[in-house]
């Protein structure tokens, strides 16, 4: 028997992929910034200039966006970050 | 109390004023994970979202990544406290090594020592920050600087580490 393959139309996929989740960082006055930095190369290996952009957006802004992507992945960065001490959250990118 | 190096594979302090050597002697009972009053548990253990909606994650988290968390903040001390026999007293100042691959497990225990200090006295970016000449007189002012002097030894393992 021929099989046919058939492709979804767009607005179904959207309907069937899972809504992405982001990684956020929230400001901690104790945590000092290198430290931030260093967590943020180490964990997602961002280069040096990445790090910081996303430090100083904590530092100045009270959070930052990480990474966004599938949920599992999400779960275990800010599980890793936990293990540094900081105050990262997981959120849906449509909250 | 200055930071120092030897060869690849180790680095130390030395000349540490003996009242700062107590301090750093101290640190793990500063994290003592049978000690930690419910402020600092709520600090080290944050929730992974802050969505109403989540219960379910909330308590996967504290079933089964909640005790990797413990375990390593846990082991991150025993080594500490390990590293600690070598804090040993030269002339009138006292000095300490430890492993390079042990920094990991100190910049770990310094920010936990100071995260419980901060969390125990409620303390914000405004005093934290200051650059006023620190009071020695009250109590908060005493925490105060040991949260920096742990400070100061994270950033000289930073910089090492980096």
């Amino acid at each position: 028997m021929a099989t046919k393959s058939t492709e979804l139309p767009a607005a179904e996929i959207e309907t069937v992929t899972a809504e992405p989740w982001n990684v956020i960082v929230h400001n901690d006055p104790v945590n000092l910034m290198s430290y931030v930095a260093m967590v943020f190369k180490r964990v997602f290996g961002y280069p040096p200039e990445r790090a910081q952009k996303h430090m100083l957006e904590v530092h100045e802004h009270g959070r930052s966006v990480l990474w966004t992507g599938e949920r599992e992945k999400a779960e275990l960065y800010v599980q890793q970050l936990h293990g540094y001490l900081l105050l990262a959250t997981l959120e849906r990118t449509g909250s | 109390m200055e930071f120092f190096t030897t060869g690849k594979s180790r680095v130390g302090f030395r000349q540490i004023h003996p009242l700062l050597a107590e301090l750093v002697r101290g640190l793990p009972v500063l994290v003592d994970p049978d000690a930690l009053s419910e402020t600092v548990e709520q600090r080290f253990y944050p929730e992974p979202t802050r969505e109403r909606d989540h219960d379910q994650l909330r308590s996967d988290w504290k079933a089964f990544v909640e005790p990797g968390l413990q375990e390593h903040f846990r082991s991150s001390r025993d080594i500490v406290i390990a590293d600690l026999k070598n804090l040993i007293e030269k002339k009138d100042a006292f000095e300490i090594t430890i492993p390079l691959q042990h920094a990991d497990a100190w910049l770990n225990v310094l920010n936990q020592a100071r995260l419980a200090l901060a969390a125990d006295l409620g303390f914000d970016e405004e005093l934290l920050s200051s650059t006023e000449p620190p009071d020695l007189v009250s109590n908060r002012g005493l925490i105060a600087f040991r949260i920096n002097l742990y400070a100061f030894m994270q950033q000289c393992l930073i910089e090492q580490m980096e």
